[in-house]
């Protein structure tokens, strides 16, 4: 009964190790949203007359290329509207 | 006798001026006036923007001309790479415009769609001081841009046409003018032609896919945007 309550209890520690392991590695990898983001803000500050589907343009680019460079889940917010 | 010369002469020039390929040099300009940046921000614009900058700078403009329709598309100089300039990449990808007498379309190639200019109403102001550009005689047009969806875009358009190729299929979101464009001007991108041949085979073939008025089309990007900002906060 003790053997089994010790591998149970090693097991459970080894599984949470694991998880931690998953989210730091997650932590560590480059942060492709927030590139994306700085990389239109910084366009943004030094643009003149430049539209917003331009914006949108250089964020898909810089996330996208970030994304597959880094092996990374591709998950953009993505946003329809009607014309009217 | 007359209906023959006349038909000739239409017939002349249609096959004279028909098919055409415009070669323009181009100078994209950013922004209007330096600011006092903070150190990091002329890092930034050093590092992002400016080899941006110089690549469209050195890139080449060209128009071709069909049947009265237009294309227009910027090709980048085959020396300079495109890699990690977003900002480049998303001015070429976004220049490539379907023109006719009566509407402007910008290929939206991301999305499948062709936008439709629908900022570009106002009638046109003609002077009559004539310039010679890439050896034709042109004349001033400028109008007014009103943009619905971002009036602090509103602004100028200038071009410069020749009567001298009478085609009105236009040039980018500028159309219907009676001549064709050999300047044009909207305070971020100038296009000043190089040089003006015919072609043998030219084609357009305008595709099929969704339209979305330019208007339209930025409010969506605005919001997307704007969520992309609201989900960095959280």
């Amino acid at each position: 009964m003790k053997r089994v309550l010790l591998l149970g209890c090693l097991g459970i520690g080894m599984m949470s190790f694991a998880v931690n392991e998953n989210i730091q590695t997650l932590e560590g990898d480059v942060d492709c949203f927030a590139k994306a983001n700085a990389a239109v803000k910084s366009t943004e500050e030094h643009s003149y007359f430049l539209h917003p589907i331009y914006f949108d343009a250089i964020w898909d680019d810089v996330f996208y290329n970030c994304s597959a460079a880094n092996s990374q889940l591709l998950n953009p917010v993505t946003v329809t509207i009607s014309e009217n | 006798m007359r209906l023959i010369t006349t038909f000739s002469l239409m017939l002349f020039c249609w096959l004279s001026y028909g098919q055409l390929e415009v070669q323009y040099s181009v100078n994209f300009q950013l922004s209007k006036k330096d600011k006092s940046d903070s150190a990091e921000s002329i890092k930034m614009r050093k590092e992002f923007i400016d080899p941006s900058v110089d690549m469209l700078n050195s890139s080449v403009g060209v128009l071709n001309v069909c049947n009265n329709q237009s294309y227009f598309s910027i090709i980048p100089n085959q020396s300079a790479s495109i890699e990690n300039k977003p900002l480049a990449k998303a001015m070429i990808d976004t220049s490539n415009w379907l023109t006719t007498k009566n509407e402007s379309g910008l290929i939206d190639r991301r999305y499948k769609r062709i936008i439709i200019a629908d900022y570009n109403k106002n009638e046109w102001k003609i002077e009559s001081e004539p310039k010679i550009i890439a050896g034709y005689t042109c004349f001033k047009a400028t109008k007014f841009l009103k943009f619905h969806s971002d009036p602090k875009l509103n602004r100028e358009l200038e071009v410069w046409f020749t009567p001298d190729v009478p085609i009105d299929s236009g040039f980018m979101d500028a159309n219907n003018l009676p001549g064709l464009v050999l300047y044009y001007n909207n305070q971020q991108w100038e296009f000043v032609a190089q040089s003006v041949k015919q072609i043998k085979d030219c084609d357009i073939t305008i595709p099929k896919l969704d339209r979305i008025s330019f208007t339209a089309s930025n409010l969506e990007a605005s919001k997307r945007m704007e969520k992309r900002r609201n989900r960095a906060k959280n």
